[in-house]
């Protein structure tokens, strides 16, 4: 039997991958897949607690949906940024972008 | 008629100066040509005009002494409202007023309001033309507005505390106008010294006002003159010397007069401003509000001593000068002498109207050296070239305001300055005979200067060369920083000042006559009747004086006559050893003895304060920059710059939180 556990085990490993992903990949298209698992991460918790604790509503997947809606916005605007990078520096490298700072 | 008309806005009368101020030094830049002199004197014109109506309006309503067959009587109108008072809650600490700003109008603030406003406007009148085409024209007379608005706000003030700030701004604007050619290092350095000289002798305005709010609880004119009789004669003693401080600052006695000689780096209307109108003026006038308190603590004696002495030294200095406008300054200096003689005498009121008629006759004297020296092109009053031929209207006009300065009869200062020696001579007698003798040396310098600068041709000026002509080590600068003025071609034809010059000349002229005649005793009590109110004035019948004037007449021709018989022929005459000369030249020696002595033994409390300021102070602040800095190098490092970084922290800082949440 697949409990809310599992979903939500599910949910945490998916995070940490992202997270892992975030801040060791150099290449900012693999950031921002990253980040989309992080998302996922999220959008999967919010789901699968919703089908198990809130039958009547499903409250938590709203938030999914909006949490896709929302990643394809950030995803937009993410590429807009990094093909402005790209054009700036030649590179998608996280390395090119080390001038934040004041 | 019950009723005022002009008394009711009275409060006007510095305001609107203050008003024409602030119009022009906020447009300043649209006033071309004199558009910026033609304004102001506009403005000058209406104060005068309030001025005179309140003062009309004094004259109606206040009580003034008359002789009725031979005694004086005091009569006294049926009309309420005098003294005119207006008063505003100021300073409040929880409802209760602590000071509040109160215009106070007496028949003194009356007078002397309508003198400064008048003589203030031809002032004004003649810098019109004085000043054309110098830099900062608009500037300059959005100063001498100022200056004159502090001037009537301090005579109209009725709060002590209100007469301090009119008091230092006054200080401020003499400090501006001194140095209005800040170009020249020589008007710096004046500007610096009259300015710390002052400031040295208001500590003692301040000091006396604390002490006198401590003590009495009021800084109210009216209230300190009543409660006057209340201080312990010691703490009045010490209130009154510490005012008389700041009044021998201002009006520049013995020994804190070394600002006035080098006020004379200032364009001449500020001249005739600060020596008439203005500043030195407040000094007296403030011992004669004071005389309630000066006379509780028997402080009199000191001012009477201090202006006998300035009397006679500074008119025996006035003999040595070539300058013109030097030897008027030492002439302003001798007869605040004798304002202070007569205060410190009893002659309340012959020092009052010493105050108002020296006024007029000493702004016309400046005005007529101002159109002289425009003429002439020359300070020196050798280098003049018979000036009486070519500039007849300032000719006429400086010789009513000599005869007035020499003591001469009937013009104003024969009048009014033989009242003070009266009541010298009937309270201390020797302090008569320096009067009698400072008056002499008047006479002297004052013919001196009119025949050498009027009837003379052109001559090399004698003392030109000397390093201290023009006031070097007075100043405290070497004689490169101040050379002596280029003298004009010998075949200098001077010419007669512009219309708007020579109609204040005029004017002044004439206020100094009417003046005079309306305080001497031909016509009844007249000035001094309406000036002395609070007890029996000496109203002697012409009679009674005719002794103390033949003196004062003969003694100012005996000075007219010898320097008449020393400078008609050969004006370069000296029969002093030049080494006396140049002893008076440098001014006895004071104003070095005050850079050299006093200056360095003062500068050692300073060092001291430095090394506090230096290791103390500045360690500390030091010390917090330092640690800011250490620390911010310390972090630093956590600035990457690495978007990788910042996402790191990010999580731990999520983290953080988590945790610190599931702790709480």
């Amino acid at each position: 039997m697949i409990t809310l556990g599992h979903f939500l085990a599910l949910s945490a490993v998916l995070f940490a991958i992202g997270l892992f992903g975030v801040l060791t990949r150099r290449n900012l298209i693999a950031v921002l897949m990253s980040v989309e698992i992080l998302l996922n991460a999220a959008a999967l918790a919010f789901a699968s607690v919703a089908a198990y604790k809130d039958p009547v509503f499903f409250a938590g997947q709203l938030f999914a949906l909006f949490i896709i809606v929302v990643a394809a916005a950030e995803l937009s605007i993410g590429f807009a940024i990094l093909l402005l990078v790209f054009r700036h520096a030649g590179s998608v490298a996280t390395d090119v972008v080390e001038e934040m700072r004041g | 008629m019950n009723t005022f008309t002009y008394a009711p806005v009275a409060y006007w009368i510095p305001l609107l100066p203050f008003l024409g101020f602030l119009v022009l030094a906020l447009l300043n830049p649209l006033f071309k040509g004199r558009s910026g002199g033609w304004f102001a004197t506009l403005v000058m014109a209406l104060v005068a005009f309030l001025a005179s109506g309140v003062f009309l309006e004094a004259l109606r309503a206040a009580p003034h002494w008359r002789l009725v067959g031979g005694e004086a009587e005091l009569v006294r109108p049926a009309l309420s409202g005098f003294p005119f008072r207006f008063e505003w809650p100021w300073l409040q600490i929880h409802g209760e007023t602590g000071i509040s700003l109160v215009v106070y109008i007496d028949q003194m603030a009356a007078a002397v309001t309508a003198m400064v406003a008048w003589a203030s406007f031809f002032i004004h009148l003649f810098s019109i033309g004085y000043m054309d085409g110098e830099e900062r024209y608009p500037t300059f007379f959005a100063y001498l507005e100022l200056f004159t608005a502090a001037m009537l706000a301090f005579v109209m003030a009725g709060n002590f505390f209100h007469a301090l700030l009119a008091w230092e701004v006054m200080g401020l604007m003499s400090y501006l106008l001194i140095g209005f050619f800040f170009k020249k290092a020589s008007a710096r350095q004046a500007m610096k010294k009259a300015f710390i000289t002052t400031k040295f002798a208001d500590l003692g305005f301040m000091l006396g006002l604390f002490w006198l709010y401590k003590e009495l609880g009021t800084l109210d004119l009216v209230k300190v003159a009543a409660m006057a009789g209340q201080l312990a004669a010691g703490v009045a003693l010490a209130i009154g010397l510490l005012l008389f401080l700041a009044a021998v600052g201002k009006s520049a006695q013995f020994p804190l007069h070394v600002w006035l000689l080098d006020a004379m780096e200032g364009p001449t209307p500020v001249s005739a401003m600060i020596h008439a109108a203005t500043m030195v003026a407040a000094g007296v006038y403030l011992m004669a509000r004071f005389y309630p308190v000066l006379e509780a603590g028997h402080a009199l004696s000191y001012l009477a001593w201090i202006g006998a002495i300035t009397a006679l030294f500074a008119a025996v200095l006035g003999a040595a000068f070539a300058d013109v406008k030097k030897i008027l300054a030492w002439s302003t200096v001798s007869q605040l002498g004798y304002m202070f003689l007569g205060l410190g005498v009893f002659g309340w009121a012959a020092a009052l109207f010493h105050l108002l008629a020296h006024a007029f006759f000493k702004a016309l004297l400046f005005l007529g050296s101002g159109s002289m020296i425009h003429g002439a092109k020359t300070q020196d009053i050798f280098e003049m070239n018979r000036l009486a031929r070519y500039m007849p209207i300032t000719y006429a006009t400086f010789l009513i305001g000599a005869a007035a300065l020499m003591g001469l009869p009937p013009f104003a200062g024969f009048w009014s300055k033989d009242l003070i020696l009266h009541a010298a001579l009937a309270h201390a007698p020797f302090l008569w005979l320096l009067g009698i003798t400072g008056a002499f040396f008047t006479a002297f310098y004052t013919t001196r200067m009119i025949l050498i600068a009027f009837h003379h041709p052109s001559l090399p000026s004698p003392w030109k060369k000397a390093p201290w002509n023009r006031g070097c080590p007075a100043l405290n600068l070497g004689p490169e920083d101040c050379p002596p003025d280029p003298a004009p071609p010998a075949d200098h034809r001077p010419h007669e000042s512009e219309p708007v010059m020579t109609l204040a000349l005029l004017g002044l002229a004439a206020f100094s006559l009417a003046v005079g005649l309306w305080g001497s005793p031909l016509f009844g009590p007249g000035l001094l009747g309406f000036l002395y109110e609070g007890a029996k004035p000496e109203l002697l019948p012409a009679g009674e004086l005719l002794g103390g004037y033949a003196i004062g007449t003969g003694v100012a021709l005996a000075g007219l006559l010898l320097a008449v018989g020393l400078y008609l022929k050969d004006p370069l005459t000296q029969r002093l050893p030049d080494p006396v000369v140049a002893a008076l030249q440098r001014r006895l020696y004071i104003d070095e003895f005050y850079y050299q002595v006093v200056g360095r033994v003062a500068q050692w409390p300073t060092e001291l304060l430095w090394l506090f300021d230096t290791y103390v102070v500045d360690l500390f602040v030091d010390l917090v920059g330092y640690l800011t800095y250490v620390v911010g190098q310390a972090l630093r490092g956590l600035q990457s710059g690495r978007f990788a970084t910042y996402a790191l922290y990010l999580v731990l800082g999520a983290l953080a939180l988590v945790l610190g949440g599931v702790r709480w």
